[in-house]
């Protein structure tokens, strides 16, 4: 209604001839103009403007916070397309962890693996939880013949009873490894009981060979170390964190029994280059790394993808799309020399974990760090996880080279440097840029004590 | 007139005014105590306690502007006021009308928690109640003194919040001078102290508010709306050269500038409190910013629509010719930019990206959206204030499980939110005409209802083009259900014992007829067990040597046959029971290790008997036969004693498959299938027909053999499942086997409820079918129900030598397990090698 009106003024303000038009004609255009001249001059004149800027005030926050949302809608987008371009190149599923599984393990000892799983597991009707190795008994330190060991007789008759599933770990130890056994992927819910199973397969050989190291019976001993060494190979499946905490423990018990056998005055020389022979080869942290990290990449896609749907809508594309460029930085930190793994994972997590942390030009949300906070694996944990085992390796390596060297010479070395002469190279216990592993002679026996990275819970290994 | 008689009339007014809010409230707090006392996993002490505290309060809130307010909104105020009524009666009665119905609130509130078995004080002693009530009284007296003193209830109500937290802050600044803030006994004798004198001072101002309010010289000033109306009347609707938009915003702005100001303050502050504590919803601090930005937005919706609705004022712009959608338009723009200016706050302040910035936005809108419809349905501003906040709290509820739970896609929450808009775009006409009925109202619920179904559409398009089995095989199974059940009632005996006395009872199952099955567990149990129908001497014996038994380093044979002794006696005791899982599992590797040790007797005897003839051949020490005799006594003993555990490992295998087979559950018709595996490798092995007996492999082929009662069990285990899911929501019927596929946790819950019919027919279908077709069928099933049944099953996949499915003993073991499925087994190979042995047999 108003804006009709409006331009009729404008209009006969600026472009009506007044040639044409009479006298009084002349006088009401006259009166109009002054009319007009007073309304303008008037505070009600400048009325329009003086009431539309609150509008234009108003439409000021509308219009900037819809160019906002329009940006973050563009972003995503793109950030969306990048995602599936990457997941296209580097599919990780329950699918493809299947098909890996299969492709990296063995079906040849499934069933005789499967059968000892049993064999090991669950309850039997009895009380274990008194027994050195699987509850609250001890073994004796060291562990010599006739050494103190009150529960001895009990072992005995435990290892008796279960005498049958020792003998088939030791008849399927020549099967090809790592053995597969069936698993149904399915992300972060997929079960693992063959693997926790395999603790127990380990403890029943620790507590073997501990009672034939006790026995003085070498050769007995020796096939329990073989079958420790063979549970380790089997269940090496390199399936998750979890996985590899496992391999390490299995690993662990192995080299433990080998240093507690050193102690034991047991072994012949031909034995000795046998044990040194099976803890020869040193880990491939390299590839073991890469391994977990992508099947940890793999339990992380499926999580956010919907195991737990409130992680996933807590996350948009880009912070997606960072997870994943996450995992793969991760990957590459395991290209270090021995050593620098953990100082590596421990800087990328200060760096990951910093505010300051910038994306694609922007600062990593709350979101993702509380995500990230309830679904990165430990990666500082894992990498000093590997390196300790690797360390431990050497130094049962190095125990058992002194040993050797004592047999060969009837005398302690006086220095690592010595044991070239039964074939120990220095870069075994000589780890540059992380320390050497020390020898020290004591009366009748030496010591061969840990690296200083190993931390103060590694004992020394007494070789008598 | 007669005094007594008005104040009587004065008091029946005001209890008409008041009773429906104190109804709302008791039933409202009655419904929430038995939610929270019925539904398992909801009963918290702090639910129970915030409930009881929170009704009173809510009363404490509402009442001065109902009593007061509404009065004033209806302008009823100024006809009492021209009664011959003394000022004074009518505030006072007001006024204990307001304290009554609180103490009544209080009173119900106090019952009802009551009620649930469970009084606040005895579940939070934490928690100073006398506070409380003090406090809520407070609370009553300020909200009488804003609504006497402010023209409009919402205004007022908006006031009531910072007044309310007086004593807080007051309290609280008085312990931090007395350096007491640890000591919360102290705190909330401050708190009770400042809340009463407060409320002394409320009362006294409410009470002088109230007398000028109904005072002669009352009204004689214009009110704000007039004001404004004055004020811009020559530029909004005189003025020729002004646009309506403009004008519109301005009498908008003018008409709610301080409400605009007060909530746009309260959303930046929210804003800027949730940024500094980094979003985290958890603190104390930045949850009640999160909840005043969420109350915020909700009351800027409010006001878009609400101011207008007063004085009749969206009909005053009708009669004048203002096009509708420019109204519409000019309501919302403010609100809206007061809304991006919170935003705008919370997104500078936050140090770095919240992640979830996204969601508070969108929950902003969708709140605004849902609380602008509400200004324009429900034109009470005090009914609206509560409405607003309560119907988009639900509705951003519903939209956040759709989106979560539902999977729906987020763009269809937005066309919803938007529907909301188009729904007021579209009504603003009727609005502003001042239209009523049933046919507006029916518009607005149906426009509502869209909403709300909008982001549901996917998962209710699943729900309804989702395959159904038809009604003859409905039919089907429920007869085939029915049978389960005569099955069960002629089948059952009556327990040996009292159920409700202390017996073995390791885990309590229930058979399908809902009775107490005993479960036994030698490994747990046997040293809380009291035997029925035993006397004391005899029951302290017994118990003396099973906790021997559990205790027992003895890993003999011979002690494990003594277990099995047990166990065979507590399954005379317990008609229906079978051993706990625990048991089960130790029954195989046990059997295992010592069918394993005869394997070694066996062999070790083979070969002292070769070495024997070896040795015949040679010149023999005469102490030489005796050594050898007792060896071969301690061997032939050893022998007996293996054979005798083994045998009677055996039967309990045999006899627990019996009563597995028994039960309506698949997942004990799976254990039995386990079972029977076992039995089957162990029939197969070389030497079984001298380990097991004549006998006893005669009964275990036929149990392998007997595929009819096997199918027979498997049938009505289906249809019993079936049915005991109708009423347990599907939980037993495969449901523990359930696991999410492809993260639709909706989709997954839905199969479990909806979907168990077609697998139960699918299940049947299985069973029924001749033994060519079933491959196929299982195949389908496993493609059609995915990890509802195993499609890792190893045995399938490693044939032996003989080209023979190999069966996994570590399979079996793990066979419980939610990724091998309750039905992997079925039909698998195994199936075929049994009834092999049956047909051997025969």
């Amino acid at each position: 209604m108003c804006r009709t009106i409006v331009p009729i003024v404008v209009k006969g303000d600026r472009g009506q001839s007044l040639d044409t038009e009479s006298k009084s004609t002349l006088d009401n255009v006259r009166n109009r103009k002054t009319l007009m001249k007073s309304q303008r001059n008037s505070p009600k004149v400048n009325g329009r403007s003086r009431l539309t800027w609150l509008t234009y005030l108003s439409i000021l926050p509308i219009a900037i916070g819809l160019i906002a949302m329009a940006n973050y809608l563009i972003e995503q987008r793109v950030a969306a397309r990048q995602l599936a371009e990457y997941h296209l190149q580097k599919p990780a599923n329950d699918a493809w962890m299947e098909k890996k599984f299969r492709e990296s393990t063995h079906t040849d000892g499934t069933a005789a693996w499967s059968r000892i799983i049993l064999l090991c597991s669950g309850p039997k009707g009895w009380d274990e939880s008194q027994l050195p190795v699987f509850g609250e008994g001890t073994l004796p330190i060291p562990l010599r013949p006739g050494a103190e060991w009150e529960e001895h007789e009990q072992v005995e008759k435990y290892l008796a009873e279960m005498q049958p599933a020792i003998d088939l770990i030791y008849d399927s130890i020549d099967v090809e490894k790592p053995v597969w056994q069936p698993i149904q992927f399915n992300g972060v819910a997929t079960p693992l009981p063959h693997l926790q199973t395999s603790r127990s397969i380990s403890r029943l050989l620790h507590l073997e060979a501990a009672d034939a190291i006790y026995d003085g019976d070498s050769s007995r001993a020796m096939a329990a170390i073989r079958g420790l060494d063979a549970t380790a190979q089997v269940f090496d499946w390199n399936l998750f964190l979890v996985g590899e905490m496992i391999q390490s423990a299995l690993r662990w018990n192995h080299y433990h029994v080998i240093e507690q056998s050193l102690a034991a005055e047991l072994w012949s020389s031909d034995q000795l280059l046998e044990l040194a022979a099976m803890i020869e080869t040193p880990m491939n942290i390299n590839r073991r790394w890469r391994e977990i990290i992508i099947s940890e990449q793999m339990f992380m896609t499926s999580h956010i993808n919907g195991a737990w749907p409130a992680t996933g809508l807590l996350l948009d594309s880009n912070d997606r799309l960072l997870l994943q460029r996450d995992y793969d930085a991760i990957v590459e930190l395991g290209n270090v020399p021995l050593g620098q793994l953990s100082t590596a994972a421990s800087g990328w997590e200060r760096s990951t974990l910093s505010p300051s942390r910038e994306f694609k030009g922007r600062r990593v949300s709350y979101a993702m760090n509380v995500v990230r906070g309830s679904i990165y694996p430990a990666i500082h944990g894992a990498a000093k996880m590997l390196e300790h085992s690797e360390y431990h390796r050497r130094m049962v390596l190095t125990a058992v080279a002194v040993k050797r060297f004592e047999l060969m010479h009837q005398r302690w070395p006086t220095d690592l440097g010595e044991l070239s002469d039964v074939g120990l190279s220095q870069e075994v216990w000589n780890i540059p840029g992380v320390g050497q592993i020390q020898l020290e002679v004591k009366d009748d026996k030496a010591v061969v004590s840990p690296i200083d990275a190993m931390g103060e819970n590694s004992s020394a290994i007494e070789i008598w | 007139m007669n005094r007594n008689l008005v104040i009587k009339r004065l008091w029946w007014k005001e209890i008409q005014q008041l009773w429906p809010l104190v109804v709302l409230l008791i039933m409202l707090g009655g419904l929430l105590q038995t939610i929270f006392a019925v539904v398992p996993g909801f009963y918290d002490a702090w639910r129970h306690t915030a409930i009881f505290v929170a009704l009173p309060g809510l009363f404490a809130v509402g009442a001065g502007a109902l009593i007061v307010g509404q009065e004033k909104e209806l302008r009823t105020i100024q006809w009492i006021r021209s009664l011959p009524i003394a000022p004074r009666d009518i505030i006072s009665t007001k006024l204990f009308i307001g304290l009554t119905g609180l103490a009544v609130v209080w009173l119900a509130s106090l019952l009802i928690a009551g009620a649930t078995g469970d009084w606040p004080w005895a579940q939070r002693s934490d928690i100073s109640f006398p506070m409380f009530v003090v406090h809520s009284f407070f609370v009553l007296l300020v909200g009488y003194a804003t609504a006497w003193r402010i023209q409009s209830s919402f205004l007022s109500l908006l006031l009531l919040i910072p007044l309310a937290c007086l004593p807080i802050f007051f309290a609280s600044f008085h312990a931090w001078l007395m350096n007491a803030t640890k000591d919360q006994a102290f705190n909330d004798l401050l708190m009770a102290a400042y809340s009463a004198i407060f409320s002394i001072g409320f009362l006294w101002a409410g009470w002088r508010f109230a007398l000028r309010q109904l005072g002669p010289h009352a009204g004689t000033r214009p009110q704000q709306g007039q004001l404004v109306a004055i004020a811009f009347s020559d530029d909004l609707f005189t003025h020729r050269r002004v646009a309506p938009i403009s004008a519109l915003v301005w009498q908008f702005a003018s008409q709610n500038r301080v409400s605009l100001v007060g909530l746009t303050v309260a959303l930046v502050v929210s804003g800027l409190v949730i940024g500094s504590k980094s979003g985290y919803p958890e603190k104390n601090l930045s949850f009640l910013a999160y909840l005043t930005g969420a109350v915020a937005c909700s009351w800027l919706g409010l006001l878009a629509f609400q101011s207008d609705g007063y004085d009749r004022r969206a009909m005053f712009l009708a009669d004048r010719g203002i096009a509708p959608w420019k109204v519409w338009l000019t309501r919302q723009i403010l609100p809206v930019s007061c809304l991006m200016i919170g935003l705008a706050a919370l997104a500078i302040s936050l140090p770095r990206p919240l992640g979830w910035m996204q969601w508070i936005v969108a929950m902003a809108l969708g709140i605004y959206a849902c609380s602008q419809f509400i200004a324009q349905l429900i034109r009470s501003p005090i009914l609206g204030t509560i409405a607003a906040v309560l119907y988009s709290a639900v509705t951003i509820a519903l939209f956040t499980a759709s989106v979560v739970f539902l999977f729906s896609s987020p763009w269809l929450v937005v066309a919803s939110v938007l529907a909301f808009a188009l729904a007021t775009f579209v009504m603003t006409r009727s609005w502003m005409d001042g239209k009523g009925g049933w046919r507006n109202w029916l518009k607005y619920v149906g426009i509502a209802a869209i909403a709300w179904i909008l982001p549901m559409l996917p998962f209710l398009t699943f729900i309804v083009t989702a395959p159904r089995i038809t009604s003859s095989e409905r039919q089907h199974l429920e007869q085939l259900a029915n049978e389960k059940v005569v099955r069960s009632r002629t089948n059952s005996q009556p327990a040996a014992h009292d159920s409700s006395s202390t017996v073995t009872i390791a885990r309590a199952r229930e058979n399908f007829m809902g009775e107490p099955v005993e479960m036994i567990d030698p490994t747990e149990s046997f040293s809380r067990a009291t035997p029925p129908n035993a006397s004391s001497q005899e029951m302290a014996g017994e118990v003396e040597s099973e906790s021997e038994l559990i205790s027992t380093t003895d890993f003999t044979t011979a002690n494990w046959t003594r277990q099995l002794a047990l166990v065979q006696a507590q399954f005379t005791r317990f008609q229906n029971g079978v051993p706990h899982n625990r048991f089960l599992r130790a029954l195989i590797p046990r059997l295992l290790l010592i069918r394993m040790q005869l394997d070694g007797e066996q062999a070790g005897q083979e070969q002292s008997a070769s070495d024997e003839t070896e040795s015949s051949e040679q010149t023999v020490a005469p102490e030489q036969p005796d050594a050898t005799a007792a060896a071969g006594v301690d061997s032939e003993s050893a022998r007996s004693e293996l054979l005798a555990g083994y045998r009677t490992t055996i039967e309990v295998i045999l006899e627990t498959i019996q009563r597995l087979r028994t039960s309506w559950k698949l997942a004990d018709q799976a254990q039995a299938d386990r079972l029977e595996m076992v039995l089957l490798n162990e029939i197969r092995e070389q030497r079984a027909a001298e380990y097991f007996g004549v006998e006893l492999l005669k009964r275990t082929r036929a149990r392998l053999g007997n595929a009819t009662e096997r199918d027979t069990a498997r049938r009505l285990a289906i249809a019993a499942s079936w049915k005991r899911a109708q009423t347990d929501g599907g939980y037993h019927f495969l449901a523990s086997n359930t696991t999410s596929t492809d993260g639709e946790y909706s989709k997954t819950a839905w199969t479990n409820w909806a979907q168990r019919d077609l697998m139960a027919v699918a299940l049947l279908q299985l069973v029924d079918a001749p033994a060519s077709d079933r491959p196929a069928l299982r195949q389908q099933f496993f493609d059609r129900f995915g990890k509802l049944a195993a499609q890792t099953g190893g045995s399938q996949q490693l044939p032996n030598e003989q080209g023979l499915p190999q069966l996994l003993y570590g399979e079996m073991l793990y066979g419980e397990l939610v990724s091998y499925g309750v039905l992997a087994n079925w039909y698998s190979g195994w199936e075929q090698l049994a009834e092999d042995a049956g047909d051997e047999q025969q």
